[in-house]
């Protein structure tokens, strides 16, 4: 178990360094790059479960059925009892994690190092700090922190404690979103991590309830929501002023 | 031979969704708006252009309509990052997640509607249309005919948009500007272009043209509903801009490669039985062929970089321009 959760932070680490490499000594644009490393990373998944020594297959036949066998019980994520619910261990380790992500940033040094590397790479360097360890530093630690998501989700109950074909089933891209609507707030991010799953579990009981109700009406509500914010953001800066007709000339809005 | 000329057949069908996104995308880009929602306006330009093509049973108005449905996504795209500034990778995912639910949201409830979704193959005219293959005198040609000149007219349309579309960045005044836009907006800002509207009208066209990519996946590949027409098709076609270099005419031969390296795991037993010296294809696995394209492309984004080799990315892709910024 914590054999497994240190391999996931390290190789997912790892696999983070290697975007933040590229770019800091080729300029290569860790969008596009890491995009690509998303779908080469699925595709190796999807390779693995089907060989042997991996997928101790569980179905005989058809090689698309063939999925990763059940984790062995020690690698199990416990589970707690919370009165008229069970909940996932993962749930507690996530909380802990965004603690300690808001202490990092708030109250560290090199919490402060990021915002300051985020906000402007040349005041960075005026103030002598290492822009590139600092942006090593970080797509470590993040993609570490994704990792170990990712592991949590296998070893968790909600996945039957094992790797099924859509493991990730598109909390990646939610995350994305997540913590753009949180405004990279580590707090704000669990109480709306929180409203979207259940968003997005409601509209699935709704969808089986009400079957003219498909559920993908939840992700439209989250884009929309988004798209709502990303506009608001710039009405917080400005203001929008009717000028009078001889000031248009002049005068363009930005 | 019939092997090959029907996996290469095949090949160039599966790659026009893919040239059709691609094309709309290097539009896109060209002027510096990274938009990463190409699989949400497929999504879109799929289901309003095929709801419109079996409504009216007729293909020119399908078309009409995805381009409309997905260029208005690039109009919310191009409100959002340009008017309001806002981010424009967190835009372009907002909007594939946008795009791609409103299609599974629109074509689920459908299949709740008396009849069920309608399916492609009973609307006559629209089938006729679909059916008519290739140019006639040329595909009489041995070889080159049957692989070339007997496809459906929306491969040749994907084709002739591609070879457009680069004439117009490259050979034109306007594309020019769009060029400068895309490189160094504040430059183009002070001679005199205007950059808000040059990304506001390639958003739009090229939105439209990666939902017209859309409709033939719903159209001639599927023809029936299902949840997953596009199923990653546009996040190809972002991979497939960067490979063909930002160029529409390499990319009309990217992504007939990419289309090949994904045909192989459908027909590479077809293609053993007749040529035995390749029964190695047979010995890659699948989920090799579909991770090659992602693969090659982030080879020639870091190649790009460590050769040092000018690659005709657009300096300014993903940066919004502000002119109080400057």
């Amino acid at each position: 178990m914590l054999l497994m959760a240190l391999v996931a932070i390290v190789g997912t680490g790892i696999l983070g360094l290697i975007p933040a490499l590229c770019k800091e000594y080729f300029g290569t644009s860790e969008t596009l790059l890491t995009l690509m490393f998303n779908y080469i990373a699925m595709y190796v998944l999807f390779y693995l479960k089907k060989t042997y020594t991996f997928g101790k297959l569980n179905f005989a036949g058809v090689p698309n059925n063939r999925d990763y066998e059940t984790l062995p019980e020690n690698a199990w994520l416990g589970t707690t009892d919370l009165g008229s619910v069970t909940v996932d261990n993962s749930l507690f380790v996530a909380l802990v994690l965004i603690i300690i992500i808001f202490i990092y940033f708030k109250f560290t040094k090199q919490g402060y190092e990021i915002t300051v590397v985020g906000d402007s790479r040349n005041t960075a360097r005026y103030a002598g700090m290492n822009v590139k360890r600092i942006v090593f530093r970080t797509m470590f630690l993040s993609a570490a922190i994704v990792g170990l998501g990712g592991m949590l989700q296998v070893s968790g109950f909600a996945a039957g404690h094992r790797l099924g074909g859509n493991i990730t089933a598109d909390v990646g891209w939610t995350g994305i979103i997540v913590a753009w609507l949180a405004k990279l707030n580590p707090v704000a991010i669990a109480i709306l991590s929180l409203l979207i799953v259940v968003l997005q579990k409601g509209a699935t009981s709704v969808e089986s309830n009400f079957p003219t109700m498909p559920s993908s009406v939840s992700n439209i509500f989250i884009a929309l929501f988004l798209f709502t914010l990303l506009a608001t953001d710039f009405f917080m800066k400005y203001k929008l002023v009717v000028l009078p007709p001889f000031q248009t000339k002049g005068g363009k809005e930005a | 031979m019939s092997a090959l000329i029907a996996y290469l057949f095949a090949a160039i069908a599966r790659s026009t969704p893919l040239l059709m996104g691609t094309t709309g995308e290097i539009m896109t880009e060209k002027g510096g708006s990274l938009n990463l929602g190409v699989e949400g306006m497929m999504a879109v330009g799929a289901i309003t252009g095929y709801l419109a093509a079996v409504t009216f049973d007729n293909l020119l108005l399908g078309i009409v309509a995805s381009f409309i449905g997905a260029a208005l996504c690039g109009l919310l795209y191009a409100f959002l990052t340009v008017t309001l500034q806002s981010n424009q990778n967190v835009t372009g995912i907002a909007l594939s997640t946008f795009g791609v639910a409103l299609y599974k949201f629109i074509g689920n409830r459908m299949t709740q509607w008396d009849g069920g979704f309608p399916v492609a193959s009973k609307f006559p005219h629209l089938t006729g249309v679909l059916r008519i293959q290739g140019i006639p005198v040329l595909r009489d040609i041995p070889y080159v005919g049957p692989l070339l000149f007997s496809h459906n007219l929306l491969v040749y349309f994907a084709v002739c948009v591609s070879v457009l579309c680069w004439l117009y960045i490259f050979k034109t005044k306007n594309g020019l500007k769009l060029r400068a836009v895309g490189e160094n907006p504040s430059a183009a800002d002070a001679a005199g272009v205007n950059v808000g509207r040059y990304r506001y009208i390639h958003d739009i066209i090229g939105g439209g043209i990666c939902g017209i990519g859309g409709l033939y996946l719903g159209l001639v590949t599927n023809g029936s509903w299902n949840e997953s027409w596009i199923n990653g098709t546009g996040w190809i076609a972002v991979a497939l801009v960067i490979f063909a270099n930002w160029n529409p005419l390499i990319a009309i031969f990217g992504s007939f490669f990419f289309g090949m390296l994904q045909e192989l795991t459908v027909r590479k037993g077809n293609l053993v039985e007749e040529f035995p010296g390749l029964s190695f294809l047979n010995d890659i696995p699948d989920d090799f062929y579909n991770l090659l394209p992602f693969a090659f492309t982030a080879l020639v984004l870091i190649l790009a970089g460590v050769l040092k080799r000018k690659n005709a990315e657009p300096s300014g892709l993903g940066l919004n321009y502000f002119r109080e910024e400057r």
